[in-house]
């Protein structure tokens, strides 16, 4: 109940309950944001930009009710955008690398590989349902899609995974 | 089929939950401050679009509010602004006793009930009142999804005058929506009047009511007009000649007056037409006054732009204050590096081509089937100073313009926007094309540009 009044009050530019509202989610947000980035510093960068963008757009926000999913979404947007940069930048910069994995859980270096190169969608409801824990009605009201969507995104995702696993990686989407 | 896969995804999140855990509060709550920070800064300047064809159709008139949010203390209620003495739903005696000069003018009658309501569609949208004076009217409306459980939402909201076109005036809507149960939905406007538009004594209000995500075609179309009682307020101003003049690193300004309005003041500016350079903004500028013993300052609101110069600056009301003094004060300027400023880049060989100085440079150029993000990096100043902006048209190598990209929908257009690194001296502009081949060089036009920054201190006596 609280974090619905601090929401409202939010959404009418009350600066200092936005602030109690993102304190009470600072933790869970990093924790999303280091699942994706795997690197504090990182981390705590799109923590912020979140956090500045939230600030930005609150005032539009009619309904406190909708508060906290849609500060998941602007979190993963600035994820995706976050890995989308350093794609680019790993394109550019490129070095041949040896000899520099061997104490790396090869498994999980698979999976990263895998979710890396996901469809965004089915990588944040694969996040939502395994890490975050949340139920498929849940994950849809975050992503703003019928239910339905949502499981099928989970089993792409996760046929995706398995697939890419077995194959060794490699596939191209969009 | 699928637990395998499952359970590696479950191992593969158990680090996340070993940092989340791990993470020191110190950190988390530095990125937190410092993401409030940065978005009050950029919170502070955002467009409104304002209808052309005024001021003899000649100026080209640019409204650039930087809007502050109305502050909740405010200077000079007196005794009798804690009580409410006038007539209005609860939730508009809320509202309007948040601000004190907004409970100033609804006590001294500004507030006129309206309570026009109209049902259609299973919806019920009721104006309850308007608070306005001249320059400001402050619009109160409920509306009701009687038959279902979802919230209703509006789109396409218009205020039209009696020639169907919408009002001259910008509309803020963002800062107030209250949900009494999730079926009604009380909400507020904030119009504002610039140059010689004034609050209109009729108008009709028009929205598209409906669920959340409905499409248009689902929506009820509602249309309602209000008459208001222009005799409540049309002579409540207090004008106060000034004609000071003001010499700042040879930038000369004039403030030539100042009007107080019940829910706002105004002051008049105006600049020397022969000196090619411009002031584009003031840095710090507030209204000093005192009160008996005791000096307070009323903030500023925002400034409307003509030729890229500030000429009518806005701060909050001063009207029912008894004040003993009142002087324009500001921390120095900002000198405009000139008018029609772009930024030329070539997308293919990713090369900036042109920019206004050196403070720009190319960041990354990232190209995805739908889109193309292009990063412009630009050398972080001080806080006082204007942020970039592009338009959201620009020109090809032919000379043939072309919109930023849209959603894949095509139900959005990609905003252009700011993002900060704490690590790095530049803010970085994100600015988004339709993918495809475009004659190059690309052109640009800047809509804002940080300028020189010229620190020194202004106060000119108003009264």
């Amino acid at each position: 109940m609280q974090e619905r009044q601090w929401a409202a009050d939010a959404c009418k530019g009350d600066e200092i309950a936005f602030h109690e509202l993102i304190n009470s989610q600072k933790r869970k947000l990093y924790g999303i944001a280091y699942s994706y980035l795997r690197n504090e510093a990182d981390a705590l960068e799109v923590l912020q930009e979140t956090v500045c963008r939230a600030w930005m757009k609150c005032g539009k926000l009619k309904d406190p009710d909708t508060f906290i999913p849609w500060l998941y979404r602007i979190l993963m947007n600035c994820c995706v955008d976050e890995l989308r940069r350093r794609r680019r930048v790993d394109v550019i910069s490129q070095e041949p690398q040896q000899g520099t994995i061997e104490m790396v859980d090869v498994n999980k270096l698979d999976i990263e590989r895998v979710l890396n190169r996901m469809k965004p969608k089915y990588r944040h409801a694969l996040m939502l349902k395994y890490y975050q824990d949340m139920t498929v009605p849940e994950i849809a009201r975050i992503l703003e899609k019928p239910e339905g969507t949502i499981k099928t995104w989970i089993h792409q995702g996760l046929k995706q995974l398995r697939g890419q696993i077995e194959q060794g990686g490699g596939w191209d989407h969009e | 089929m699928n637990r395998r896969e499952e359970q590696r995804l479950i191992d593969y999140f158990q680090s996340s939950h070993i940092a989340e855990q791990s993470i020191e509060d110190t950190l988390l709550d530095k990125a937190v401050v410092q993401g409030i920070q940065m978005g009050s800064r950029k919170r502070r300047s955002f467009m409104f679009r304002y209808r052309a064809g005024i001021m003899a159709g000649t100026l080209a008139l640019c409204i650039g509010l930087f809007i502050l949010m109305w502050p909740r203390i405010h200077v000079g209620p007196s005794p009798a602004a804690d009580k409410v003495n006038f007539t209005a739903p609860d939730y508009v005696k809320s509202q309007i006793s948040h601000n004190s000069a907004w409970l100033e003018a609804a006590n001294h009658g500004l507030y006129q009930p309206i309570n026009q309501t109209r049902e259609q569609g299973g919806y019920r949208v009721t104006v309850d009142g308007v608070l306005a004076d001249k320059r400001t009217m402050i619009f109160f409306y409920t509306a009701e999804n009687m038959d279902g459980s979802s919230t209703p939402a509006v789109n396409n909201t218009k205020f039209l005058g009696t020639d169907g076109k919408s009002v001259s005036a910008s509309v803020e809507s963002d800062s107030f929506s209250q949900l009494s149960n999730k079926k009604v939905v009380q909400n507020r406007y904030i119009l504002n009047f610039y140059g010689n538009d004034t609050t209109p004594d009729k108008f009709t209000f028009t929205g598209n009511w409906g669920p959340g995500q409905a499409s248009d075609a689902k929506r009820q179309k509602f249309e309602i007009p209000v008459k208001l009682d222009r005799s409540k307020f049309i002579n409540l101003e207090k004008h106060i000649p000034v004609h000071q003049d003001m010499m700042i690193h040879g930038l000369k300004a004039t403030l030539d007056d100042a009007t107080l309005y019940p829910l706002s003041t105004e002051l008049g500016f105006s600049y020397d037409k022969k000196n090619s350079r411009k002031i584009q903004q003031f840095i710090k500028p507030r209204l000093t006054l005192k009160l008996q013993d005791q000096a307070v300052e009323s903030a500023f609101r925002g400034s409307s732009l003509t030729e890229n110069e500030p000429n009518r600056m806005y701060f909050n009301s001063l009207y029912y204050t008894d004040f003993s003094s009142l002087q324009f004060r500001s921390d120095g300027v900002e000198e405009s590096l000139g008018d029609h400023l772009s930024i030329v880049v070539d997308t293919s060989k990713r090369e900036l081509v042109h920019a206004p100085d050196d403070r720009v440079r190319l960041g990354n150029v990232i190209t995805d089937s739908g889109s193309t993000e292009i990063q412009f990096h630009i050398k972080r100043g001080s806080n006082s100073l204007s942020s970039l902006d592009l338009d959201y048209s620009f020109t090809d190598g032919k000379g043939h313009t072309h919109k930023v990209a849209t959603t894949r929908s095509e139900s959005r257009i990609l905003d252009p926007y700011s993002s900060h690194s704490s690590n790095d001296d530049f803010d970085v502009y994100h600015y988004f094309i339709d993918t495809k081949s475009y004659p190059q060089p690309l052109t640009i036009p800047i809509t804002n540009y940080p300028g020189n920054e010229i620190r020194q201190p202004i106060t000119i006596p108003i009264q």
